[in-house]
């Protein structure tokens, strides 16, 4: 038998493998870092110092030190530290000072999932025993008993809980919390760089909600917020809280040695540009990690690709009976299938586990020694959290970025240090939409009616609230407005999407002992549970057979086949108000609130292994639609253009925008839209359409109205730049040699550049 | 001027006008609202005090009123048997303190938003009972509103239907609301006569919803009641429109309610008193039961002797089964091995699991017979099983804990036998 290789010792193969070493594009190491330390603070009290010596701790990182004089100097901070690097003693310690100085003293901690609250809670236990206090800590969330809810109202020192319960359990009954309110010292808030978008917008009105009732009970909590390295973790903790934050950076936690490996798989296709497919990749990288003993944690995009893979990897071990080193792990399993998967990656059983962006946050499952990214998760944040799983204390690391044949990816495997440069994504939220203003205005006037003259948190709102009582919600007296309908308005109002309603997945394999295996949000839903989809769940396949849309239900049943299936969704727009215009040389470029309506249109069957298409089929289902803000720019036909040419360029252009906005205005590639149309609905001339992909808006496409004259050129020296013939994917998408459309392409990217000549 | 005209030129104004120039001063002060008169003319009274306003409608009752088929008058006989017998009960409404029965009406079920419109209170005077009912006058009325019951004022013990779970924290929660401007809310003594219900019917009724209550027991019939869960849209409608049709419709549904709360009352400390068969078996054996769990035994006991003797071996068969418990605690084994076959013969389901652990019990450790607790006990394995699937529940391993000591009991017995006898 081949004896196993150590990290280390692979790399060393690989850089004299013939097939390997061509494929790597760059290697990184980074060098192992010292820890920083400080001392003890001498006010800290005995009983917590006991409890950290009693953990083998006899002195602070210098950020969790940091952390503490900023709380005993009564400030709100945000920390910014990496995975493992104990950031939870940034805000346990003084939060458990303030209770053991005075036990009158409240906390709350907000997750952004229930599940890492829970993890929490037990971490946080085993500190609180050890401190030999008595400090009541209690998750407070859908799962918790109502026996003992009432107790942990009324005694809890710390509630740990997550933004949905706050905001449609917690603050709708705050008249049940007096005691909570009255005391609330500090709201911990962790990993804010997760609320972004609509999420987190709605999040930052929950926090002026629970502000707006604290003030009510007459206390005035500090924030404590952790952060993954974001570029702007303070202006986003300010945002969120709206409150003035000092920001720790540093961090003292020791790091030992990360070898970051850009892989680029080979080109399968040399006219077209076109690379062999990541995951096929990564799936051997995956099985050589296996074989070789190192404990790896595969980064798959979709929910289908963690599938593929673990139907891959599986067959590594299909001879041995009951194998449960491999294993998939994402969102739609059920809860207990979670915690046993994690518990199986601490005590090291599972080796190999494939996951979407599920485990990017701090669900613990210990440090692995390699990590696997399938593609670019999208943001450098994503990247850095994805890349920290990987990294034992003492141990080297592997990270392996496999890129896939997109623009994105491309761009960043040819430009390691576009992810090693340590520039992060600005994380935006957007508190002033109205739709996400208006949802929350209505929940703050149900838990405390508004006076005549309120303001509400920034906002000026008294017309908003007369709009409000012309809709027959609120009822204007001498001196209030007050809730004037028999509903709950939390209960209509979701967090996380605009479509709430999850569609559950039923497996009826064998007929009497039908069973639930998993849940799925409607959009995704629209194109992985159409009917003869090919559902997989933990590397079993499955075949949708019914999709009970008006009860969100789908039926499905195991299979055994050898494709799987990929969907296809129909754009179609509408424009509702244009809010800015602004002149072009051969064009407008227009700002305003569209409507999108999304449909799935067909699907095809796709064969694994060649990934051939073998076969479609239509989807008919209902569309879902979308309100948003939109900038798009409309153009006279060029002369001489027909319209399928056209058509076929703007293609190519659009997806030349698309691929690029990303890293243009760092957000996330599916934030943002580009859909191109030869002749618009609105205006009839030809138009690109780059829409925000919230409700409502998020000020993306409003940053590309402003920004659209920098971004033409920029995208039209990557077209140019690329090394392909024809086009591919990493420029403007791939396409059939004999039209030479790429030359088209540019011909129209230089046609769209306004005030050229002036810049 | 036609009306469509001055609307149409109203509406232009609104448009043009941002709303902040629309407050005038005037509103700012306190209003009362434009309805008024016609609330008036319905029926309720409207009290300017120096917090605020609010309406109030008082109905009085001779105490030789009756209500379904219960004369209000029994209330006091009730209190003073409940008070002299069984002080500590949870239907006692203690000596010296004041009471009253109890319900509001609310625009909606949960949360910070939800507000009472109504308070409806039932009290003791001479003669009868005064029903006061307290409307908000509008949203912004409530300190005025809530002030004007005695709830801060005075500890009472409050009688109310489901009030532990609903009325009274949707009080509480008010007075949260207004705590700036409202004095302290007193701590009340309650009593649920929802509970009392479920501890009396248990297993007798389907629901334990009001109107069932009054229907099945009460001998109460409501004509043109309107459904409790239209008071929210009513109030905001009478609030809006000004018309208090409906919203009088509410009040006779709040009153209505309160004057089945004291006959249900009445009617739950007869049945304590009396013993008389107007009931059947189970209710008398619940009762008996409630007793039990309150740790007053005699009673307990005198109820099950009363079941026992009155009813048909079948219905009594729970009965006897408690009979047979206190018989035991008595040290009475062999009276009580009698109650406990006699219960054996009809009792199913889980109590019959008992009886026979009961049973076997009393053979193994008190009468030392050990091939009969042995027979009982796997009698009630194999009973066990057919009630019960779960393979690992913890009373299977009980019983097959006690099925291997009697076995190995019996052998050692035997062993010693022929030993004694090897010896002669």
């Amino acid at each position: 038998m081949r004896e196993k290789k150590s990290i280390p010792q692979l790399l060393d193969a690989w850089k004299v493998d013939g097939n390997r070493f061509p494929q790597i594009e760059h290697i990184h190491t980074t060098a192992e870092k010292e820890a920083i330390y400080a001392p003890f603070p001498d006010k800290m009290h005995q009983s917590i110092q006991k409890a950290l010596k009693s953990r083998g701790v006899n002195q602070l990182y210098i950020h969790q030190r940091l952390a503490f004089d900023a709380a005993s100097a009564g400030k709100s901070y945000t920390t910014i530290t990496p995975t493992a690097s104990g950031k939870s003693l940034c805000y346990h310690l003084p939060v458990l000072q303030s209770i053991i100085e005075d036990p009158t003293s409240r906390a709350i901690y907000l997750f952004p999932t229930k599940a890492l609250a829970q993890d929490q809670k037990s971490d946080l236990n085993k500190l609180i025993e050890a401190t030999g206090e008595e400090i009541l800590s209690y998750t407070y969330d859908g799962d918790t008993a109502p026996g003992i809810r009432q107790k942990i109202r009324k005694s809890g020192h710390i509630v740990l809980t997550n933004p949905d319960m706050l905001h449609s359990g917690i603050l709708p009954h705050h008249t049940k919390w007096v005691t909570l309110f009255e005391n609330l010292k500090y709201i911990v808030i962790d990993e804010i760089h997760t609320y972004k978008g609509v999420f987190g917008s709605h999040v930052a009105h929950v926090i002026r909600r629970l502000k707006r009732i604290c003030a009510y009970y007459g206390s005035n909590p500090q924030f404590i917020c952790t952060s993954a390295t974001i570029k702007n973790p303070k202006e986003l903790a300010e945002n969120l809280t709206n409150s003035a934050h000092e920001l720790i950076s540093q961090n003292g936690a020791p790091a030992g040695r990360k070898h970051f490996v850009f892989y680029n798989p080979p080109i399968v296709h040399p006219v077209f540009n076109v690379r062999r497919s990541a995951i096929l990749e990564v799936r051997d990288l995956a099985q050589e990690l296996y074989i070789n003993g190192i404990q790896t944690i595969v980064f798959a995009k979709s929910r289908v690709r963690v599938e593929m893979l673990v139907t891959y990897l599986q067959s590594l071990v299909s001879k041995k009976i009951n194998d449960q080193t491999i294993r998939g792990y994402r969102g739609g399993y059920l809860p207990s299938e979670r915690r046993t998967i994690e518990k199986g990656l601490r005590d090291g059983v599972i080796r190999t586990v494939v996951s979407t962006n599920a485990l990017e946050l701090g669900v613990d499952i210990g440090q692995l020694q390699a990590c696997i990214m399938t593609g670019y998760p999208g943001n450098i944040a994503s990247a850095w959290q994805q890349a920290g799983r990987a990294g034992r204390r003492q141990d080297e690391a592997l990270i392996i970025y496999v890129a896939q044949s997109t623009a994105l990816d491309q761009y960043v495997v040819k430009h390691p240090e576009y992810f090693l440069g340590q520039s992060p994504e600005e994380v935006r939220i957007h508190p002033d939409n109205m739709i996400i203003l208006m949802d929350h205005l209505k929940c703050a006037s149900f838990e405390l009616p508004f006076s005549l003259t309120d303001s509400y948190a920034e906002f000026s709102i008294q017309e908003l609230l007369a709009f409000l009582e012309s809709e027959g919600v609120l009822l204007r007296t001498s001196e209030k407005w007050h809730w004037m309908s028999d509903s709950f308005p939390a209960s209509n109002i979701s967090l996380r999407s605009a479509s709430q309603e999850n569609v559950i997945i039923i497996d009826q394999s064998t007929p009497t002992k039908t069973r639930v295996i998993g849940e799925m949000d409607q959009y995704s839903a629209m194109t992985l549970l159409h009917e003869e989809a090919i559902y997989l769940h933990q590397g079993t396949q499955f075949q949708v057979e019914i999709l009970d849309w008006e009860e969100k239900k789908a039926f499905v049943r195991e299979v055994d086949v050898d494709y799987f299936t990929d969907a296809n969704i129909a754009i179609e727009l509408k424009v509702l108000s244009e809010d800015k215009v602004k002149e072009a040389e051969i064009g407008m470029l227009r700002f305003g609130d569209i409507i999108v309506l999304a449909q799935p249109t067909i699907f095809k069957k796709i064969k694994f292994d060649t990934h051939d298409n073998i076969g479609s089929g239509p989807i008919h289902l209902p569309p879902i639609e979308l309100h948003t803000s939109s900038t798009w720019f409309s153009f006279d036909k060029p002369a001489g253009w027909k319209d399928t040419l056209l058509s076929d360029a703007m293609t190519g252009v659009s997806y030349a925008l698309h691929a690029f906005i990303p890293l243009f205005i760092h957000c996330d590639s599916k934030d943002i839209h580009v859909v191109p149309q030869v002749k618009s609905i609105h205006g009839e001339k030809p138009t690109f359409y780059m829409y925000d992909s919230y409700p409502g808006g998020i000020g993306l496409s409003e940053r590309m109205f402003d920004l659209w004259n920098d971004l033409i050129p920029r995208v039209t020296e990557q077209v140019e730049g690329c090394t392909c013939k024809s086009g591919c994917p990493a420029c403007i998408g791939a396409q059939d040699a004999e039209l030479d459309l790429k030359g088209e392409v540019i011909k129209l990217l230089h046609l769209l550049q306004v005030d050229r000549h002036v810049v | 001027m036609s009306y469509e005209k001055k609307l149409m030129q109203m509406k232009g104004l609104v448009k043009k006008k941002p709303f902040a120039d629309n407050i005038k001063k005037e509103e700012l002060e306190m209003a009362l609202p434009f309805y008024v008169e016609q609330w008036e003319n319905a029926g309720l009274k409207l009290i300017k005090e120096e917090k605020g306003f609010y309406f109030v409608k008082e109905t009085f009752y001779h105490s030789k009123h009756i209500h379904g088929n219960i004369g209000l008058n029994k209330l006091q006989q009730a209190k003073q048997f409940m008070q002299e017998v069984y002080p500590t009960h949870p239907l006692t409404i203690a000596k010296n303190s004041p009471f009253c029965f109890y319900d509001i009406e609310t625009t909606g079920l949960k949360g910070a938003g939800v507000l009472i419109f109504l308070n409806g209170v039932l009290k003791e005077v001479e003669n009868g009972f005064l029903l006061t009912q307290y409307v908000l006058a509008d949203p912004g009325q409530e300190v005025s509103f809530l002030r004007a019951t005695d709830f801060w004022e005075n500890e009472q013990t409050i009688i109310t239907y489901n009030g532990k779970s609903f009325d009274i924290p949707q009080l509480v929660a008010r007075w949260t609301m207004n705590r700036n401007n409202l004095p302290r809310l007193k701590q009340h003594h309650q009593i649920d006569l929802m509970h009392s219900s479920k501890r009396i019917w248990k297993g007798e009724l389907e629901r334990f919803k009001l109107k069932q209550m009054e229907e099945m027991k009460l001998g109460f019939r409501r004509e043109n009641d309107i459904p409790g869960h239209l008071a929210p849209i009513i109030y905001f409608d009478a609030v809006k429109s000004g018309n208090p049709t409906n919203l009088m419709k509410v009040l006779k549904h709040n009153e209505w309610d309160i004057l089945s709360l004291v006959t249900l009352y009445i009617l739950s400390v007869e049945l304590l008193q009396d013993k008389e068969i107007i009931e059947t078996a189970a209710t008398y054996t619940n009762i008996g039961r409630w007793f039990r769990d309150l740790k007053t035994m005699n009673a307990s006991q005198d109820w099950f002797t009363f079941v026992v003797n009155n009813f048909s071996d079948e219905e009594a068969s729970i009965a006897y089964y408690f009979v047979g418990l206190h018989l035991k605690r008595a040290g009475l084994f062999q009276d009580s091995l009698e109650a406990f076959l006699q219960a054996s013969k009809e009792i199913s389901g889980k109590y019959r699991v008992e009886v026979y652990i009961e049973l076997a019990k009393l053979y193994e450790h008190q009468l030392k017979n050990f091939p009969k607790a042995l027979e009982i006990t796997q009698r009630c394995v194999e009973y066990e099983a057919k009630l019960n699937k779960d393979q690992h529940s913890r009373l299977k391993k009980e019983l097959i804990k006690r099925e291997i000591r009697l076995i190995r009991k019996l052998n050692i017995s035997r062993e010693s036998a022929k030993h004694n006898k090897k010896r002669i």
